[in-house]
């Protein structure tokens, strides 16, 4: 027993007389957070919009909520150029999905404000509420009609997005910022709604199809990431 | 005062050949070369640096000096008097002496006038570790003022100080600038312990470029990050097959690749060399194995060697990676569709290493969301015990999925709770083991498995089975490999149905009525790999495999030869030919409903390719082929076109507003089509394939492939394309790394569209060609120790619309954003 309690106290000391491990420690902050987002590089933003959608010659619209993605660089101290997905959908008895994505060059015009100019490709799945016209039971090929005062029954399709975007942005941290932005955008979708009828000679789907612009004006909030 | 010589050596007057055996020996100071700091112009604080070229000639003296950088007076005088009074030892070159010019860097620092000679310094002793990780940061520059010094190998550093408050500076290329302020007294020592950032890639998705194996003539092996951050496959190492040379799809939707022409059915889908029922869940959904035990995937489009067997497509086999012996590992993922996790972790018992991992799926929630009426879920697990090494080691892998779909009953109201409508279950636990002796490589497998399908009207498919399979090579010489093995299978399945059972439906499952089915297999390979110079590589093998139900018996005798021949170290030429048998299987892999319809004897192929393989500078490399496949007997094909008289007598005529159905409404018709599923057919394929592809730990990586085939069916006396064939197939997929942990990655599909038919004539003209882009973003943040994963994957992002037929478009598009911490 006093064997073990003379070990006992030398193992006591041999701790007593180690010295704690340190506790591990990160770096202290070597920027400020503005300047870190003035600097060149990645961005990666999720945000929300709300957009009020104007139908031209009875193209139908209403409102639209969308998720908006959007990412890529920040150039310089002037440029930076983005890339933008936005999926929206569209409540209501003409319910749908618009869908949109653009390729933004973005301008600074002061610190924290930009303006984006972008085109891309914007489309709609949706329902107009509307009767399918029928153009004849024994309609030999597709169709295009011209005159939107009868609309097609349902659209599927993809057309030519123009935008531009004015936007703030608040620095929360050295990684995170957000804030709002307003947009307008023009649409010209070329909209197919399908009779499910085949040419059997050819294989081609027999359709209906109609051009429809519309016009958005939009207010969103996005988070960033750097 | 401190003097430090820089590297601009010149030589002057001198013949600029070099011979191999003649050095350059630069002078050596033979005088003093401190320069005292001018006392009169100390700035505390302030540390100086004057540049100045010289001459030094053939006997060592100064002839000349210039300055090269300034910084005013009084330094710049000071520094070239000085420099002027050195002294050498002449340089020499081949053992001559010769005149140089050199480049000197004069670094003046103001001295502790006060303190130097009375004040003993300080120490700061300390450990760098990587953020995130703790990985030791060796070779990291480390200063303190003035003062500075490089960790170890293991990270650690000691740093004699000035007493006092300072601020700690650590670099290291790769790595984000580190600072930190701290203070320590005279002959004091301080410890400390530092997390050093990473500013790159995430190390635990580092991709491993390595030399390639030149075994198979058409494998390619994809690993590391090519596995889980490609575009548009959510992070599914299975999915990122399909981007590959010599696969489509049936429509993109869907992950079961057609491998050069053939059915899904008939190409395996392997883990560990384990046959697995079903490899995606839900069919469209991810892979049954969680991502993170997956190491590397093999996928061979053809001519793949005797090793494998029982299938005349294509192999996909995914490698499980060993744990080591002390690792730790935690992984939890959590997105739109499922939620995962691992645990990796020491045993009690030495030497063994327990995995634990699964997931949960709930894409109906989404689902439910459009229709209320159906509801989706899925389940999987893993779980690994490692022992041993590389000589000998065991390990003991379980591995099971079940997924789950209800729908709403027949009749019922709105809103009733919904019921199944159908299981699939499987289950398999494989117990290996190897040994290694450097002349005898032997490995060993015992699998047993059970599987059970049901669905709504109380049809039960179940099976169990056990699964044996023996490898042993042998190193005759260091120019002979000779391999011999065993396969064996062992199956018992029972079938029962309420309505089901009989006719065309009994008939395709195989039961002729009966309720209970046994199958066994008995398969035996030998394989010799020759190497008789450096630039030959020559596999002969045969494999025999025996299927017995009890009933009847059937047996494929396979010969393959697969050829390398190296035109230069970066040239190969490569060469298959070979027979491919397998029995009967269901067109898409169906727990308990493989290997059916036995009594319709084995479908067999014979494949043979051609092809070249160069390494290019960058990291790039080139493989080309061209196969040819001859497919006779074919059973279970998907052909859904109708034939012509189909067309003539049934005109593609829906109403107005809907879409025609993919199968004709008319009962007959339904029985017609089932009914040519198990009708013997002829097929053949052949095409170009191509892979261009850039491997690269830090830079931008990934792949083009393009595959020009066609693949046909004999029918109605003539050649006619194949249901899925598809002309031209074009997969862009980019990897690239950011600064600051951010990787970005896009994938483009090119694929043409699918034969349709008209009155014109079977597979007379095609669907529209199909274009889709997928965008993948991840992000890596660092916590002192974890790391999360932050991505965001959407597939088809413009939602291109993909014709399955005419006048029936699908437009998607699948968003998802997910997290994954690893501990």
């Amino acid at each position: 027993v006093e064997v073990r309690a003379v070990i006992t106290a030398l193992a006591l000391l041999v701790l007593a007389a180690v010295p704690p491990e340190p506790e591990f420690e990160a770096s202290l902050e070597t920027e400020t957070p503005e300047e870190g987002w003035a600097r060149s590089g990645f961005r990666l933003g999720l945000g929300y919009e709300y957009e009020g959608l104007i139908g031209v010659d009875n193209a139908p619209g209403g409102s639209v909520h969308s998720v908006l993605l959007r990412a890529g660089a920040k150039i310089d101290d002037v440029w930076s150029l983005f890339g933008s997905l936005r999926y929206g959908v569209i409540p209501g008895e003409r319910a749908g999905l618009r869908f949109g994505g653009a390729i933004e060059p973005t301008f600074q015009l002061v610190d924290g404000l930009t303006l984006s100019l972008g085109v891309g490709v914007g489309g709609f799945i949706l329902t107009t509420g509307a009767a399918t016209p029928e153009p004849g039971a024994t309609t030999p090929a597709s169709v295009t009609l011209t005159d939107t005062t009868r609309l097609l029954g349902s659209c599927s399709g993809a057309g030519v997005l123009a935008i531009a975007r004015v936007e703030y942005l608040f620095v929360l941290s050295g990684v995170l910022s957000m804030g709002p932005h307003v947009s307008a955008d023009g649409q010209w979708t070329r909209c197919v709604e399908a009779l499910g009828r085949t040419d059997p000679d050819t294989g081609e789907a027999i359709e209906l199809r109609q051009f429809w612009e519309h016009h958005a004006l939009s207010l969103g909030w996005t988070f960033w990431w750097r | 005062v401190a003097l430090t010589i820089a590297a601009l050596l010149l030589i002057v007057g001198q013949d600029p050949v070099a011979t191999a055996t003649t050095t350059l020996i630069p002078p050596r100071a033979i005088s003093s070369t401190t320069i005292a700091y001018p006392g009169a112009a100390i700035v505390p604080g302030l540390e100086i640096e004057v540049v100045v070229r010289m001459r030094v000639d053939e006997r060592g003296d100064v002839k000349s000096v210039e300055l090269d950088r300034g910084v005013g007076e009084p330094f710049d005088s000071t520094v070239l008097a000085a420099v002027a009074r050195f002294r050498f030892a002449p340089a020499t070159y081949g053992g001559q002496p010769v005149p140089v010019d050199l480049r000197y860097t004069a670094r003046f620092t103001p001295p502790p006038l006060a303190l130097a000679p009375v004040v003993r310094p300080g120490v700061i002793t300390g450990r760098l570790r990587e953020r995130g990780t703790r990985f030791p940061v060796p070779y990291a520059s480390v200063s303190a003022g003035n003062l500075e010094t490089l960790s170890d190998e293991q990270g650690n550093f000691r740093l004699e100080v000035t007493p006092g408050a300072f601020a700690v500076e650590i670099t290291l290329s790769g790595f984000l600038r580190f600072v930190q302020q701290e203070t320590v007294g005279e002959g004091e020592e301080l410890a400390v312990a530092y997390l050093v950032e990473r500013a790159g890639n995430n190390p635990y998705e580092v991709l491993v470029v390595g030399e390639r194996v030149r075994a198979e003539v058409s494998r390619t092996t994809i690993r590391g990050k090519e596995l889980t951050q490609v575009a548009g496959t959510f992070g599914d190492p299975f999915r990122v097959v399909n981007t590959l040379p010599g696969v489509s799809t049936m429509m993109s939707l869907l992950p079961f690749p057609v491998v050069r022409g053939s059915s899904p059915g008939n190409t395996g889908f392997l883990i560990d060399g384990v046959r697995v029922p079903l490899l995606f869940h839900l069919l469209a959904g991810p892979s049954v194995v969680h991502p993170a035990l997956i190491e590397s995937i093999d996928f061979m489009p053809g001519g793949f060697p005797v090793d494998y067997g029982g299938y005349t497509g294509g192999i996909v086999d995914g490698k499980t990676r060993p744990a080591r012996s002390d690792e730790i590992a935690y992984d939890v993922d959590l997105n739109f569709f499922q939620t995962g996790g691992l645990v990796r972790h020491p045993l009690p018992l030495p030497g063994l290493t327990g995995t634990l991992s699964g997931r949960v799926g709930y894409p109906g929630l989404l689902i439910s969301l459009a229709s209320p009426n159906i509801s989706l879920s899925y389940w999987d697990y893993q779980a690994r015990i490692d022992g041993g090494d590389r000589r000998f080691g065991y390990s003991l892998f379980a591995f099971g999925a079940n997924d789950g779909l209800d729908t709403l009953p027949d009749g019922a109201q709105e809103g009733s709770p919904l019921e199944p409508f159908l299981q699939l279950t499987f289950h398999r636990v494989d117990l290996r083991s190897w040994h290694d002796d450097g002349a005898v490589h032997g490995d060993y497998q015992l699998t047993f498995g059970y599987d059970d399908s049901l669905s709504q009207d109380d049809a039960k498919l179940s099976s169990l089975s056990v699964t044996a399979r023996g490898r042993l090579a042998f190193t005759l010489t260091p120019a002979l490999v000779l391999t011999v093995g065993f396969d064996g299978l062992i199956k018992q399945g029972s079938f029962t149905a309420s309505t089901m059972g009989a006719g065309t439906i009994g008939e395709l499952l195989g039961t002729g009525g009966e309720p209970e089915s046994s199958l066994y297999t008995t398969g035996l390979i030998a394989e010799l790999v020759l190497t008789p110079t450096e630039r030959w590589s020559i596999r002969p093998g045969v494999r025999v495999d025996v299927y017995m139900d009890g009933k009847s018996a059937h047996a494929g005798v396979d010969p393959r030869v697969l050829a390398r021949y190296a035109l230069d170290d970066d040239l190969w030429l490569k060469a298959s030919v070979g027979l491919y048998h397998q029995p009967p299987r269901f067109a898409i892999p169906v727990p308990g409903l493989d290997q059916v319809a036995f009594d319709k004897g084995l479908l067999e192929a014979t494949q043979a390719s051609i092809g070249a393989e160069l390494a290019l500078d960058g990291g790039f490399s080139i493989d080309v082929q061209t196969y040819f496949n001859w497919m006779d007997p074919i059973l279970f094909d998907v052909q859904f076109n109708p034939s012509v008289e189909d067309i003539l007598n049934d005109p593609p005529v829906a109403l107005p507003g809907q879409a025609p159905n993919m199968l004709p409404s008319n009962t007959d018709d339904v029985e017609d089509r089932l009914d040519r599923l198990l009708q013997p057919a002829t097929g053949r394929s052949y095409g170009f394939e191509m892979l261009l592809r850039r491997q690269s730990a830090d830079g931008i990586s990934g792949w083009l492939s393009y595959t020009l085939s066609r693949s046909e069916r004999l029918r109605d006396g003539g050649w006619s394309a194949f249901d899925f064939d598809r002309t031209h197939i074009l997969n862009l997929v980019l990897q690239m790394p950011l600064p600051r942990r951010w990787q970005l990655g896009f994938r483009a599909q090119m694929q043409t569209g699918r034969p349709l038919t008209t009155t014109a004539g079977l597979s007379s003209t095609r669907a529209s060609t199909f274009v889709r882009f997928d965008v993948r973003i991840d992000k890596t943040a660092v916590w002192n120790d974890w790391l999360l994963d932050f991505y965001v994957d959407v597939s088809n992002t413009v939602l291109a619309a993909e014709e399955l037929q005419p006048g029936t478009d699908v437009r998607y598009v699948l968003p998802t954003l997910g997290f994954r911490a690893m501990f």
